[in-house]
């Protein structure tokens, strides 16, 4: 593949640049995942999680494989304001630009460029860069440890709550590029934050981003975090989360994926603790020829917790979805209840979905389950709304907006649910273009 | 409740470490090829069998894509290396000379069939079972012959058909299941050397179960049958295929193939019983079971429907899976596998739609206990070609101990607007309420685990025709009662 071997290139010739601005704990792991890469490569259509995902596709053209090595002082980006939020940041280019590049708030929450905290705070970095990342290894890993540039640090001392983020996830490539974002994130025991972050990138250009995040949730900590993705059909995204989640920790994700030529997210949490709750929504909504992918996969390793995976999609045209989602329950987690819900609607003969819900479970004691459904729009209750002299366009409309409302109406943050709803309209009505600027302000704009 | 759980052990180890009650080995002589596989033992074969050019063709074409092939390795199992030079291929009880009647069946073999409590004799006959008794690789004995002649069916030895019927298994023959299909499908072929045909004529349906027991007798020996089913056109067959081996130290493979053909309008009802040694309490000994079965609904309005109630075997690794070609054709699958100790089970299995309106159901039923390993693992597959097609997947398991593992890898690709794929499954233990409910109204906690058991797989057995239903019953309470941890 084309892109593969530019990057290969890149590595061997770009050596000082890559790892010269970073310190040496982290040189160490950059150098031994370009290595890594470069012996691996991609990720092969054998391997069973990226048979359904036509890669070949998207990294078989032309992307600048160091685009985000060089940084622009040009970068700036006024994020759009939400209502009731703290601080609102953005990541351009795999860059993080604020108006500070690292920053203590008087409440003790460090926050700013991962590359700046690596040189402020090492220790604490060190403490945490890499852990979750290295025990899982999963595709593109290594060349984004190998390729990335910055990022986002967070750092939310203990029982500091109510903090508000909003990030910007720019893409806005001047020419087609490969960006590799690293962010780390920490949550000491019984912190709490929200997190929404929306994805974003210009009209024109195609961007082949790999998207690592590593959340550390310590003790009672909580973290809710809302993704919104609206990306160029040119783009795509391949985002690897991977959570640690602590005794009584409570992590809460609610993914909302819009646009794009391909969105794929891997979540990996890791239930450490007694007592936890992990609870993992998405929605899909491809048309086209894009391609979504959902990886989950939750792993009990200790007693008493609960997670819940609800991921559901609408595909129309050529779409293709890819759903696979694992439960581990290992051997001392007693007492777990799990659950994993996946459902689609396809529109047309030639979307695809792909669903895989997995369960793994070596405990006796627990409650797990999962549930799969494909189908289509009901005919009969199609029917009862046309008979209320509602045209069938909007029957249809009205029966797709209310089956994506089980994800909808778990958003927790007031001030999200009606952007939300208003963006899916849009979306379901093939009237949402890629934002030119935050898409949570589209409601205000239009 | 100290006491309580005490007692619960007391029973959990009980019925887990009750030893094979089919244990044990009977000497028959045997005729036996030297240890390994090469060309010359697949052309040895095949001479000793007297096999047409054309079989051992097919043989060696087999072999020789097998030899490039690897043990696949993604099933959640763990396999010991199988050296598969240190194996007899062939094997097969002297012949004495012909048989007439059931008195000139060695009784040593007798002898075997009655232990395990199979009547091969004038009770089979009032049960109204054909039996194809395979002692290893050669059939032995097959009974009913004439009746089910006068109605055109044949039921025979694969290898007597290969002989009679040429022309019918040179045209289906790995017709379903190539045999470059996967390693054990490719081994099979290569060195195949008995099992059951049958061919039911158009229009016919079989007036009796069609019943092939399987044995594996002689130690180190794989067994390898080859088993075809053709359905012509309106017809319909019910065919058992039971198992148990007797008890050895030396882990045993076996690697079969089935194949059936349903035309149009034709039913197929296959259905198995495995009890085959699954090892000592340690994990020691056990056979290995690596199955490929595949049936077709070539015709329309065509129906196949699987019931398998695994119950033996140290490893299996087993889908009986089915296509549907035929527009408006049916497929089912229902299984309940039990492991106890350190069996492990990856079992399903596949159904693919290409045909329109057609409709598949799945239940299957996990029961693990020990220290074993169950897995169900199933593709449902719906091609754009099948519109309006329905799937109805039920994946349960129950878990009796915390040693044991349950496990569930459903695969579902669906690639048309007009069909409806469902999938639900869920895994828990037997239910302390309900538990406690039986035992309130005065079973005792045997018992009471018994009946919740035999009504979570009533599901599946209330599918298997009657005799099996009894047997499989009895496997079941024999492989778990009381195994509560």
């Amino acid at each position: 593949m084309k892109l593969q071997d530019n990057i290969i290139e890149y590595i061997n010739e770009n050596q000082a640049l890559l790892n010269d601005s970073f310190p040496d704990f982290i040189k160490d792991i950059r150098t031994k995942a370009q290595q890594d890469f470069i012996k691996k490569g991609f990720p092969s259509q054998k391997n069973e999680k990226w048979r359904r995902t036509k890669l070949k596709n998207i990294a078989d053209q032309y992307y600048h494989p160091g685009i985000n090595m060089i940084f622009d002082k040009e970068l700036k980006w006024e994020s759009c304001v939400v209502p009731e939020y703290d601080r609102a940041v953005a990541l351009v280019n795999g860059h993080y630009v604020a108006e500070k590049i690292l920053e203590v708030l008087p409440n003790g929450i460090v926050i700013g460029s991962l590359q700046a905290a690596t040189e402020k705070y090492p220790d604490l970095v060190k403490r945490y860069f890499n852990k979750l990342v290295a025990q899982q290894n999963k595709a593109f890993d290594d060349l984004n440890a190998a390729m990335f540039a910055d990022g986002l640090f967070l750092y939310v001392p203990k029982n500091v709550q109510g903090f508000r983020l909003q990030i910007t996830h720019r893409l806005d490539a001047k020419i087609d590029a490969l960006i590799n974002v690293r962010n780390l994130i920490i949550l000491e025991e019984n912190a709490q934050i929200d997190m929404v972050q929306c994805d974003d990138s210009n009209q024109h250009r195609s961007h082949f981003v790999t998207f690592n995040a590593e959340v550390f949730l310590a003790d009672k900590a909580k973290l809710n975090w809302y993704k919104y993705q609206n990306i160029n059909n040119l783009s795509a995204i391949f985002s690897n989360h991977y959570y640690e989640v602590g005794s009584q920790a409570n992590l809460y994700t609610n993914f909302i994926e819009l646009n794009g030529k391909t969105l794929r997210n891997e979540q990996f949490a890791q239930i450490i603790g007694v007592a936890a709750k992990v609870d993992l929504y998405g929605l899909y909504l491809a048309d086209k020829l894009q391609q979504v992918d959902n990886v989950i996969f939750v792993s009990h390793d200790k007693e008493g917790s609960y997670s819940n995976q609800k991921f559901k999609g609408i595909l129309d045209d050529s779409a293709r979805g890819f759903f696979n989602g694992q439960i581990l329950v290992k051997k001392d987690a007693q007492q777990t209840n799990a659950f994993q819900k996946n459902d689609n609607i396809l529109l047309t003969d030639k979307a695809r979905i792909s669903s895989q819900p997995f369960l793994e479970i070596y405990a006796d004691d627990v409650s797990c389950s999962h549930g799969s459904t494909t189908g289509q729009i009901d005919e009969d209750a199609l029917f009862y709304i046309r008979q209320r002299g509602i045209s069938k366009r909007d029957a249809q409309l009205l029966q797709l907006y209310a089956f994506t409302g089980e994800i909808i109406d778990a958003i927790k943050i007031p001030e999200l649910i009606e952007p939300t709803k208003d963006l899916v309209k849009k979306r379901l009505n093939g009237k949402l273009d890629v934002c030119e600027d935050c898409i949570l302000q589209c409601q205000t704009r239009t | 409740m100290q006491s309580k759980e005490a007692h619960q052990d007391k029973v959990l180890k009980e019925v887990t470490e009750q030893e094979y009650k089919y244990g044990f080995s009977s000497d028959i002589e045997m005729e036996q090829f030297p240890k390994g596989l090469n060309e010359d033992i697949i052309r040895k074969i095949s001479a000793a069998r007297n096999e047409p050019d054309w079989v051992l063709e097919f043989r060696l074409k087999s072999y020789r894509a097998w030899v490039k092939m690897e043990m696949p390795e993604w099933a959640h199992l763990q396999i010991p290396e199988i050296d598969f030079n240190d194996l007899i291929y062939y094997s097969k009880p002297k012949p004495k000379k012909k048989l007439e009647s059931l008195d000139e069946v060695d009784p040593e073999i007798l002898e075997v069939y009655n232990k395990l409590g199979i009547p091969l004799d004038e009770q089979k006959a009032l049960a109204n079972v054909a039996v194809d008794a395979v002692l290893d690789s050669v059939s032995v004995k097959t009974t009913f012959q004439k009746e089910l002649k006068e109605r055109g069916i044949i039921f025979c030895p694969i290898s007597d058909a290969v002989r009679d019927y040429p022309e019918l298994v040179k045209e289906y023959l790995g017709s379903v299941v190539p045999y470059s299909d996967n390693y054990y499908a490719a081994l099979n072929s290569a060195v195949f050397t008995d099992g059951s045909f049958v061919y039911i004529p158009k229009g016919v349906k079989s007036p009796m179960e069609l019943s092939s027991y399987f044995r594996i007798n002689s130690a180190g020996t794989g067994q390898f049958e080859r088993t075809l089913v053709i359905v012509e056109e309106g017809g319909y067959v019910s065919y058992l295929e039971g198992c148990t081996a007797p008890q050895r130290d030396e882990n045993q493979l076996h690697a079969a193939v089935v194949e059936l053909i349903a035309k149009k309008d034709a039913e197929i009802k296959y259905s198995t019983v495995q009890n085959w040694y699954p090892g000592n309490k340690d994990g020691k000994g056990g056979i290995f079971n690596f199955v490929t079965k595949r049936g077709i609904c070539k015709g329309n309005h065509s129906k196949i429907s699987w019931t398998q109630v695994e119950t033996g075997s140290a490893i299996t690794w087993k889908y009986p899976s089915t296509i549907l070609k035929g527009d408006h054709s049916i497929a089912e699958f229902y299984s309940v596998a039990v492991t106890n100790n350190h069996q492990q089970a990856d079992t399903g299995t596949k159904m693919i739609h290409i045909g329109k309106n057609t409709k598949s159901t799945i239940i299957s039923k996990g029961i693990s206990a020990g220290k074993s390993q169950n897995s169900y693992r199933g593709l449902v597959d719906v091609k754009r070609s099948a519109i309006n097609s329905r799937n109805y997947s039920v994946c349960d398991s129950l878990l009796m101990g915390d040693q044991c593992g349950a496990h569930t890898f459903p695969y579902i690709d669906v690639e048309n607007k007009s069909s409806v794929v469902e999938h639900e499954a869920t895994t828990s233990k037997i239910s302390e309420n309900q538990l406690f409910y039986l035992q309130q109204r005065g079973l005792d906690e045997e018992s009471a685990i018994n009946m919740i058991v035999n009504g979570y797989a009533k599901e599946v057995l209330n599918q298997l025709p009657m005799e099996f239903a009894v047997e499989a019953q009895k496997l079941l309470e024999i492989s778990l009662e009381g195994s509560v941890g």
